[in-house]
């Protein structure tokens, strides 16, 4: 099952919100979809599943259109705007769910074990903390086993610790082949789950794999007494100094040059990936 | 405090929905002003018609003077007042020149005729043939005019004078624009709360009084706001043609059997500040009880409940100065006759100022909590089943907030409302009775005067032709009894038959001696009479017989029916409308069966309220899941086709309307049957028809109708079946509605605007052959079923038949049409 985007075109008052929009998803894989305020991706989510009217291009779920109702036995929604029924309690919602995806009653109770929401299930939603209804949201958009799980800004005014849990089972869900795609501002947290980042930049969507912290130089901080160029003159391998630092070759594992300088009694004081993290490559990207 | 008022004043003055209400009060004035100005001249034709009926009686004493003056002359007395009666003539030319040229300042001619009048009546021996406490008002009423230079105004449908600005008061400072208001101001609060914009206040370290009375604050500054937009508008038309001086017109108001003057700047003063008082209180209550978490079910049970009390209260007791609720209905015998109204308000006033601070205790106090427990707390789980999970979805969410057992609860307040109050009037209907004998017995004496006028004039006659007899010296047969004089006899014998039932006005058999009376006093049966008959009085004998032969007892009370062609709207004129007031006073009917209360339910139309209680509290629309949580996204992100939930909502508020009101019904029934039993399910009611159809229809020759009966119970079953298709029509028409408007409170609001111009247009040009396919029309599900519309729209096809079918077929019609309108979930 792969989710198919061609060409889609988003206007808003004659004015071009998406343009040219093409990915096929259902692999199994995390996605991080990043961009400023503004910049369209709530609107691209809203857009694939037909919640927002398109200009222009297709959206499928194999040959399912996303305007027919059977797209949605395949695709879950996280959204950040609070889309409950307040005088609802959790376990309505979620009943009314299973019903409609014919899913028996004991999934729900495994859910809610699964999301940690029991102890309120049965109230009114009304009564939730923004946090309780984040997590009741989770549990609606898991419970019908969806294969694409859309998430708009998922870690918003979540506590450290449903943070956590919240990264744990995304996790979870990806090693059961659930492809998810994370709208969030949260760099650190996106670049903690996935490389594999989507910028939005007017209107057109940028794919970005962030460097595998194998194939990176790294900077190798030593004790100041030793001569740090002449003892690496003898490994010959290829290296740069900068005071007592040493910059290790990409092309040759980090392994090597620390087993030879452990021969040689240095003290390495620490070991750091000279790679471009997320946030450097969103300042280049957006020139921040 | 002073933040969050300027605050929240920014922000909903900003909003531009806001502007509607000026804009929406300044097309109502325009619109009444349009009616009012092209309908004018019912004051005019009044004056014309009391002026023309006055010149003729004083032409006939004058004739009658005249001649006895040319037969055997006058004494000095007679002659005096014959030429006070000729200057009376000329003083009633003068004032019907001046009607007729369109100049109603009569007031100084008015006057002079009266004293003349009171002169005439000094000095000759005179049977008074006008009412000396009417002529006592007329006169104090043309004193008053005098004073301000004030000409006659129209009082019915008046546009440039103060008496519309009373008449627009009357609309923009009412009870339903109060609830409409409270409405409007909970939905707002409702939203600001979704918005956490309470919350909001809350984490900038504001105070519960602060933050509450700083709510309440704007709500007040939008009342005054209103009161002065409104004022404005209504002053404008007196104010740009000049005629402001009009505030000071009287008008009459009953206090017991005495009329009184009151000028109507009194109304302009009272009015808009007993309004704005009253509304204050309940917006006070309200904001105590929004910070107490009552949701709007509580809220509105808690406010109507001291209404509603205060109400009986003042019905049972009369005025009562503590009893707020003055402020809106029966002030006027007791404080607009004297200036005792600045007292009530100043002591309301002051009761507002004590309540604000009783509010201001409750708003600090924190642990007070007002909600039904269950409301908040662990609720069961439901199952859901796989057949009706749509239906049984709609169901829980209504379930959950709540609006099921509030409209339980009004729908039990509503029909049991009409229970009590049958129940109430059989209570009292030996009162009513008594009421009904000595209006009667006033009526017997105004006639008397008129015969007596008559005999008086007869026997000058007879003394003028004796003389002229004598004169020619023929013999003169004289009469033994002036026949007038025997009608004056009736009139007497009558007054004393009706003065014996008042003895008997708490006996068991009161009803039937009562009826046996009247029916005594009235002519023999219509069969042997050789003029054109009523429709009231072949039904009224007819049914009697119908009754007669069933064994069926008759309702009190009184032996007539009076059907709808004597009901005092169909008035000619002012003494006609008296008339036909006495008669349906004696003969209204009283019940205290099931079937009588149900009956009474339908002819007060009480279905038509139920109906927007429906569409106000306990049906939903696609607008529902729009605004103000968008729950919409929720539903269309799940394998469900929008139109299977646009399908199911219309079916869901079928079901539970019909359900709610069968079960309510049927419970109130029951009860009502321990208390009054069942009733006669055969009571044949009178049915009328334009057109023949069967051999049992009757023809009234003089209300050119036909008439027949059918039992109260087939009645019944009708109404309930035009009732069903009331719900279908207005179901599909919200239903319809809600996708169009996205907004949840403005489908509900625009509903409502609809139905009320719909059903009032309906009535208002029912003539109009297009008025049969108006579905509004079958909404006064009475005079449909008894055929009473079908004469008023001059068409036979107004009927149950054609009625039920318009509106199932404009029913369906507007559901397809709401089912084909594509609206995405965000466009």
């Amino acid at each position: 099952m792969v989710l198919h985007v061609h060409q889609l075109e988003k206007k808003y008052k004659n004015k071009l919100i998406l343009e040219n929009i093409n990915f096929s998803i259902g692999g199994g894989e995390i996605i991080g979809l990043v961009g400023p305020n503004g910049a369209g991706k709530s609107t691209l989510m809203r857009s694939v599943l037909g919640l927002e009217e398109i200009n222009g291009g297709s959206v499928q779920i194999n040959n399912i259109s996303h305007n027919s109702p059977e797209f949605f036995k395949y695709i879950s929604f996280l959204p950040s705007d609070n889309y409950l029924y307040m005088q609802l309690t959790g376990y309505d919602h979620l009943s009314f769910i299973a019903n409609v995806y014919k899913i028996p009653p004991n999934d729900i109770e495994d859910i809610i074990d699964l999301v940690g929401i029991r102890s309120y299930v049965n109230q009114p939603v009304k009564s939730y903390s923004y946090g309780m209804r984040q997590h009741l949201f989770i549990a609606v958009s898991i419970l019908t086993k969806p294969l694409i799980i859309l998430m708009d800004e998922p870690f918003n005014g979540l506590d450290p610790t449903s943070t956590i849990e919240l990264k744990q089972l995304i996790r979870t869900l990806h090693g059961q082949g659930i492809s998810i795609v994370i709208s969030t501002h949260n760099l650190d947290i996106l670049e903690d789950l996935t490389d594999t980042i989507w910028f939005i930049k007017e209107g057109k969507l940028h794919t970005n794999q962030l460097e595998s912290k194998i194939d990176v130089p790294y900077e190798i901080k030593c004790n100041p007494n030793h001569d740090l160029a002449q003892l690496m003159q003898d490994s010959e391998l290829p290296f740069q100094i900068n005071e007592n630092r040493l910059i290790t070759d990409a092309a040759h594992s980090i392994e090597i040059y620390l087993q030879w300088l452990l021969k040689q009694d240095i003290q390495i004081q620490s070991v750091n990936p000279l790679k471009r993290n997320l946030e450097e490559l969103y300042r280049d990207f957006y020139d921040v | 405090m002073k933040d969050i008022i300027h605050f929240l004043m920014k922000g909903w003055l900003k909003s531009k929905y806001i502007f509607l209400f000026p804009i929406a009060m300044g097309l109502l004035v325009c619109i009444l002003l349009g009616i009012n100005s092209t309908q004018s001249g019912a004051t005019k034709n009044e004056l014309q018609e009391t002026f023309d009926n006055r010149k003729e009686t004083v032409r006939l004493l004058i004739s009658s003077m005249l001649t006895k003056e040319r037969v055997i002359g006058l004494t000095p007395d007679e002659r005096e007042s014959l030429d006070i009666l000729l200057l009376k003539e000329e003083h009633i030319k003068e004032i019907l020149a001046k009607i007729n040229e369109g100049d109603l300042k009569i007031a100084q001619e008015q006057l002079a005729y009266i004293n003349e009048y009171e002169t005439y009546t000094a000095t000759t021996k005179f049977i008074p043939y006008l009412n000396q406490d009417a002529l006592k008002l007329e006169r104090l009423m043309a004193e008053h005019l005098l004073d301000y230079d004030l000409p006659y105004s129209e009082q019915i449908t008046p546009y440039k004078t103060a008496l519309f600005t009373k008449q627009l008061f009357q609309i923009f400072f009412s009870p339903i624009t109060i609830f409409m208001l409270l409405l409007v101001f909970c939905f707002k609060y409702m939203a600001d709360k979704e918005k956490r914009l309470f919350d909001f206040f809350k984490i900038n370290s504001l105070s519960n009084t602060s933050i509450y009375y700083g709510y309440l604050v704007p709500l007040l500054s939008i009342v005054f706001m209103y009161i002065l937009i409104a004022s404005i508008l209504s002053f404008l038309p007196p104010l740009l043609t000049g005629n402001i001086n009009t505030i000071f017109y009287p008008l009459e108001v009953a206090v017991g059997s005495e009329m009184i003057l009151v000028p109507v700047w009194k109304w302009l003063v009272f009015i808009p500040i007993g309004w704005g008082i009253f509304i204050s209180f309940l917006l006070l209550i309200t904001i105590c009880l929004f910070k107490q978490q009552a949701n709007l079910g509580i809220l509105f049970s808690v406010i109507s409940m001291p209404v509603f009390i205060g109400y009986l209260i003042s019905l049972k007791t009369g005025f009562q100065i503590g009893n707020p609720i003055h402020l809106i209905a029966s002030y006027e015998p007791h404080l607009l006759t004297s200036n005792r109204f600045v007292l009530y308000l100043l002591s309301m006033l002051l009761l507002l100022i004590f309540s604000s601070i009783i509010a201001y205790v409750i708003i600090r106090t924190k642990n007070i909590k007002l909600t039904i427990p269950q409301l908040n707390t662990t609720k069961k789980q439901y199952q859901s089943t796989q057949k009706f999970k749509l239906l049984q979805f709609e169901h829980i969410k209504k379930k959950r907030k709540g609006h099921i057992l509030f409209t339980i609860i009004l729908l039990f307040g509503m029909i049991g409302g009409v229970v009590v109050a049958v129940n109430e009037q059989y209570q009292t209907f030996p009162d009513k009775a008594l009421k009904a004998i000595e209006s009667y017995q006033n009526q017997i004496i105004k006639d008397q005067a008129h015969w007596k006028l008559v005999a008086e004039e007869f026997e000058l006659e007879q003394a003028l032709q004796r003389q002229m007899a004598e004169q020619a010296g023929e013999e003169m047969e004289i009469l033994d009894e002036n026949p007038f004089l025997l009608m004056i006899k009736q009139l007497e014998n009558r007054y004393d038959a009706v003065e014996s039932l008042k003895g008997e006005i708490h006996s068991p058999d009161f009803s039937e001696t009562y009826r046996k009376v009247m029916k005594s006093l009235a002519p023999g049966s219509y069969k042997d009479s050789e003029s054109t008959n009523t429709l009231t009085d072949m039904a009224s004998e007819e049914q009697q017989m119908i009754l007669e032969d069933k064994g069926i007892t008759p309702w009190p009370l009184g032996h007539k029916w009076v059907s709808n062609f004597h009901d005092p709207s169909q008035a000619v004129d002012n003494d006609h409308f008296k008339r036909l007031k006495l008669y349906q006073e004696q003969n209204t009917k009283y019940d205290n069966s099931s079937l009588f209360a149900v009956y009474k339910f339908m002819d007060w139309n009480m279905m038509l309220f139920v109906l927007l209680l429906f569409v106000l509290l306990l049906w939903t629309t696609m607008a529902e899941e729009r605004s103000p949580n968008p729950t919409i996204n929720f539903l269309a992100t799940k394998p469900i086709r929008l139109t299977s939930v646009y399908i199911t909502k219309w079916l869901y508020n079928f079901v539970i309307a019909c359900s709610l009101l069968l079960i309510s019904s049927t419970i109130v029934l029951l009860v009502a049957i321990l208390i009054g039993g069942f009733g006669e399910a055969n009571y044949p009611i009178l049915i009328y028809a334009r057109e023949r159809i069967g051999e049992h229809y009757f023809l009234s020759t003089a209300d050119y109708a036909y008439f027949y009966f059918e039992s109260l119970a087939a009645l019944l079953v009708k109404s309930g079946i035009l009732i069903i298709a009331q719900i279908y029509f207005l179901n599909s028409l919200f239903s319809f509605i809600g996708k169009v408007i996205k907004n949840h409170y403005a489908a509900i609001i625009v509903t409502f605007l609809i139905v009320i111009a719909g059903y009032t247009a309906g009535n208002y040009y029912i003539e109009l052959t297009s008025s049969f396919y108006n579905p509004f029309v079958y909404f006064d599900t009475w005079n449909v079923i008894d055929g009473w519309k079908s004469i008023e729209a001059n068409n036979g096809q107004v009927n149950f038949l054609s009625g039920t079918a318009i509106l199932f077929v404009s029913g369906s019609l507007l559901f397809v049409i709401g089912l084909l309108f594509r609206r995405r979930v965000t466009s």
